[in-house]
């Protein structure tokens, strides 16, 4: 079966910046791909490519195995969130809904049903009468969202819907996005610098670095098995560790060693290090410590030494990298 | 809070007092305009309350002098104007608003090149071609020549307006499915009415007291400013104050009608906040 989005060698420079090199992609039908990355490399951009706002300097865009690289926007059959939800001021929530369907020139009947439908998936069935200036920020968020299920585009393409939320209500419209998602059987490519949107909602992430995906995975695989050193550090609520392989008497002389802090077991072991600070993470502790003079690493778990004592460690599980790109995985017996 | 109350009491006051100064002009006009003759030319200075109430002056006005004709040509020519002001404007400066920032503030000035050249330099060669092209002595004609200075300043208006709109409202649209010319009248003209409003009024009040075009493109069928002209030139100050009268009416009139779309609170709140 075809791809549903597909992109082929996409290029893009703003003046001497290369934004995108040559980046490919395919997104399987039904599936709900994250692309996640941190600001300024490029994710927006790449999402404008895909709706047809911006033209890629070289390379070409498929949907549904059609070439619609040279298309505008309205030639495309894609639904699209803006951040900032670009809900239209002149219009009630109603209108702003309806719109779409309005444009494709859907019987008004048919379209009122469509729209009642859309607002009550998303349960802002209540304030369809309200002008949109007069909604919070979350039922905002809704609007736009119920604006791009209203009708059956081949993609839905999200860029940040979850940003302007504040934490608790991003919670709640984690699980409900990715609900409707799981529901209608779409597929869906959300753009995100948020790490936990990208664990919590994706099939797959996508992590873009320098204009190209870095990796491509579920997010299992992202975050146990990062492909390069960058996403290591990039991926997880602290940066992975990495330690020259010989420093940990882990055989070969070159090479480094990558693990998470989670992945050591603390107190016991032949691998030492200097703790330097400590600080709360739930139930248990990240432990900043120093090795050797020039190393820096956090583990996470229980100890009773002071800032300055020396705590051994263990490695449960560990990846190993040279030149910065992942080697292989392995796991030590307990 | 005393403060910002006082502040606020301060600013009352200076805006009494710059519209006392910019209303007194208006005041005497009435005055003179609605006051028996006597008042008027026996008074040393104009007189600074009403002396008497009479509607001879403005009757005399009216008998003496075919007014209809003119005010008709004068309010054909402003709406035309206006309208086409909208009509070019509005797809120049939704062109311009697409470029990058600096191309259009070029253009644009080079736009206002037009109206750095005095008026009547223009008027002359421009009547004589309207003679062959019939549209001498046309409220098009004169339409079409006004429009050379208040396109530019339509154009750079209504730039301003479409550029306060967030570009993703319009890239909303498009994905929506409406193409280029639903995206410009369903979605970014309403959302710019205050600007679009504003110059309309604006290119319609240009034409409704533009003086030099008129007189060199169309003097034989004259618009109302150079009928009030002429009558000053006779020394008739009665009739063409009632005629200034007359003049100011319609602007205050077509103000007061538009006001409401000038207001610019709607497009506030329709993004994330």
């Amino acid at each position: 079966m075809n791809p549903k989005l597909e992109l082929q060698q996409i290029e893009k420079s703003y003046g001497n910046k290369k934004v995108l090199n040559k980046l490919s992609l395919e997104v399987s039908s039904g599936e709900f791909f994250v692309i996640l990355g941190p600001s300024g490399e490029g994710k927006s951009t790449l999402l404008r490519i895909m709706a047809g706002i911006e033209k890629p300097d070289n390379g070409r865009v498929m949907i549904d195995g059609r070439d619609v690289t040279g298309l505008p926007p309205n030639k495309r059959n894609i639904a699209m969130v803006f951040q900032s939800y670009a809900l239209y001021p002149n219009m009630n929530v109603y209108d702003n809904i309806a719109f779409p369907l309005k444009m494709r020139g859907v019987p008004k009947s048919e379209a009122k049903q469509k729209v009642l439908d859309a607002a009550k998936l998303l349960r802002i069935d209540d304030i369809i009468n309200e002008p949109v200036t007069k909604i919070s920020g979350g039922q905002k968020q809704r609007v736009a969202l119920a604006r791009a299920l209203v009708r059956s585009p081949s993609v839905f393409l999200l860029d940040e819907p979850l940003s302007n939320l504040d934490a608790r209500v991003r919670y709640l419209a984690r699980v409900e996005l990715k609900r409707i998602q799981k529901k209608l059987g779409e597929t869906f490519i959300l753009v995100t610098h948020d790490q936990k949107d990208a664990s919590s909602l994706a099939d797959r992430v996508g992590v873009l670095h320098e204009g190209r995906f870095e990796q491509v995975g579920t997010p299992n695989e992202i975050y146990d098995k990062p492909s390069t050193k960058w996403v290591g550090q990039f991926v997880g609520d602290l940066p992975m560790n990495f330690l020259p392989s010989q420093l940990l008497g882990l055989g070969q002389s070159d090479g480094e060693v990558g693990f998470r802090p989670e992945w050591v077991t603390v107190g016991e072991g032949e691998s030492e290090c200097v703790l330097e600070s400590v600080e709360r993470a739930g139930d248990e502790y990240y432990l900043f410590c120093r090795v050797g003079e020039d190393y820096r690493i956090v583990l996470k778990g229980a100890t009773h030494k002071e800032t300055g004592e020396t705590i051994r460690f263990k490695l449960r599980k560990f990846n190993r990298y040279s030149d910065s790109a992942l080697r292989e995985t392995a796991e030590q017996s307990p | 809070m005393n403060n910002s109350k006082l502040s606020r009491t301060g600013l009352y006051i200076v805006i009494f007092l710059v519209s006392l100064a910019v209303i007194y002009p208006l005041y005497v006009l009435f005055l003179i305009a609605f006051s028996p003759v006597r008042y008027t030319l026996d008074a040393r200075y104009p007189l600074q309350y009403p002396g008497g109430l009479t509607l001879t002056n403005l009757l005399t006005a009216f008998k003496g002098f075919n007014l209809v004709g003119p005010a008709l040509r004068s309010i054909e020519t402003a709406f035309l104007v206006g309208a086409i002001a909208l009509v070019i404007g509005i797809p120049a400066a939704y062109g311009l608003s697409k470029l990058p920032r600096r191309q259009a503030n070029t253009i644009t000035t080079l736009l206002f090149l037009v109206n750095m050249l005095p008026a009547i330099v223009i008027a002359i060669p421009i009547s004589a071609q309207f003679i062959s092209a019939h549209l001498y002595n046309t409220v098009p004609g004169l339409a079409l020549a006004q429009e050379l200075v208040v396109l530019p300043l339509s154009v750079f208006l209504l730039l301003g307006a479409f550029d306060s709109i967030p570009r993703d409202l319009e890239y909303q649209a498009r994905v929506d499915g409406a193409g280029l010319l639903r995206t410009v009248y369903l979605i970014l003209v309403p959302l710019a009415k205050a600007g679009v409003v504003s110059t309309f009024l604006l290119a319609w009040m240009m034409s409704w007291d533009e003086f030099t075009f008129a007189v060199i493109l169309s003097p034989i069928n004259p618009t109302l400013p150079i009928v009030i002209y002429e009558n000053i030139t006779r020394g008739n100050i009665l009739a063409s104050s009632a005629f200034a009268l007359i003049l100011t009416l319609p602007v205050v009139v077509m103000t007061m009608l538009l006001q409401r779309y000038l207001k610019g609170e709607f497009l506030a709140g329709g993004l994330n906040g």
